[in-house]
């Protein structure tokens, strides 16, 4: 149970915590507060027992695969809200007078959905499973440690992306994000797979080099949706999303960049 | 005229659509096979199933407890509250063997499924 709940808790958490690491760097690069975590973490775990509440009458929609359909639809709002975000960040970065607050509402956003699913998955696991007396210090032990691997690694990465200039920083994030959305896109692709509403299939198997249950293979996951074997929907939904919006983002600093470089 | 022409189009469309879902409908009827999740184990723990056809798969879960089905070789989780059934449509699979488990009891909730 001890590692069990370590194992869960961070997996879970993981995701999370590198988008937030992201998105906090991005508002402190950009000159704006660090402190809407303090909205956005709240909120994503008020969100997270209300999805698992509702859990139960949403799987039965749909035909039975309710469950499927509303993680693909957070998924793919995440998708289209991180360029989104990005681009006003960039933004930011040459106009510094843009406003603040619909990044601060962006970011806000983005890590709620983030924390729904997951949240969701460790609401539930825990409270049906600390009701059980002998189970429950290895509970408490086991995610502990999980919550505090996840939050590590998020901090680390979160100082790790400080470490750079405004600038190249701003282009590293560019190109993380757009993994982490394409990740996302590939999550909800799986998620339509399994609800049948689109094809399975299987492009490839890396399982032998880079196993999915793996250390490595979770942190890639985490990042950048990595699957051993992935459908070719997924694959192409990756490919898109991934190159559309590092494509959208670094033609926007670009432009961006040479209109600053010619205003002075 | 206009108006009627046009509502005339619109259900003769909407009538070829209706057709569509119908037989779409018809034509998916894939086969059924059920799992059950008691006291946190699967029964059937194998589950044989046809080679290159999507089935789908029934899981109850008997427990109070919620279960998520996951399998890393199936590309599939999902989350199955106490009491509760699940829908997962599985394949078209190559014959072979592929493993799954739950994650909240990963230690005695294990099984696989045999495509052949």
């Amino acid at each position: 149970m001890l590692l069990n709940s370590v194992v869960i808790l961070v997996r879970e958490v993981l995701e999370a915590a590198l988008l937030l690491s992201i998105l906090m760097s991005l508002t402190i690069n950009t000159g704006l507060r660090r402190d809407w975590w303090l909205w956005a973490v709240p909120l994503g775990l008020l969100g997270a027992i209300l999805y698992a509440a509702q859990l139960g009458r949403m799987a039965e929609l749909f035909d039975g695969v309710g469950q499927e359909i509303f993680n693909a639809l957070s998924q793919i709002l995440i998708c289209l809200l991180l360029p989104a975000a990005m681009v006003g960040f960039i933004h930011r970065h040459f106009v510094g007078d843009a406003k603040g607050k619909p990044l601060y509402l962006l970011a806000i956003g983005i890590t709620v959905l983030a924390m729904l699913r997951e949240g969701a998955e460790i609401y539930l696991y825990l409270s049906a499973f600390l009701g059980v007396p002998e189970w429950r210090s290895s509970l408490y032990a086991g995610s502990a440690i999980g919550f505090g691997l996840g939050f590590s690694v998020g901090a680390l990465f979160y100082y790790w992306l400080r470490s750079f200039s405004k600038e190249r920083a701003l282009l590293v994030m560019s190109a993380l994000s757009a993994m982490v959305a394409a990740g996302m896109s590939l999550q909800a692709c799986k998620m339509l797979i399994q609800a049948d509403w689109l094809p399975d299939g299987e492009a490839w198997d890396t399982s032998q080099f880079l196993a999915e249950d793996g250390v490595a293979g979770q942190l890639l996951y985490a990042l950048a949706g990595y699957e051993a074997t992935p459908a070719p929907v997924q694959v192409w939904s990756y490919a898109a999303v991934f190159f559309g919006s590092l494509l959208i983002q670094y033609g926007y600093f670009y432009r961006m960049k040479k209109r600053s470089v010619a205003g002075v | 005229m206009r108006i009627a022409v046009l509502s005339n189009r619109v259900g003769r469309w909407s009538l070829g659509l209706v057709m569509m879902l119908v037989c779409s409908a018809v034509f998916a009827a894939k086969p059924v096979f059920e799992l059950e999740i008691k006291n946190h184990l699967f029964e059937p723990s194998t589950l044989k199933i046809p080679a290159n056809t999507k089935i789908k798969l029934m899981v109850y879960n008997r427990d109070r407890t919620p279960e998520e089905f996951e399998s890393y070789e199936l590309n599939r989780e999902k989350v199955i509250l106490g009491g509760q059934k699940a829908v997962i449509f599985i394949g078209p699979l190559e014959p072979g063997r592929y493993p799954y488990f739950g994650e909240f009891n990963p230690k005695t909730a294990q099984g696989e499924i045999v495509a052949e």
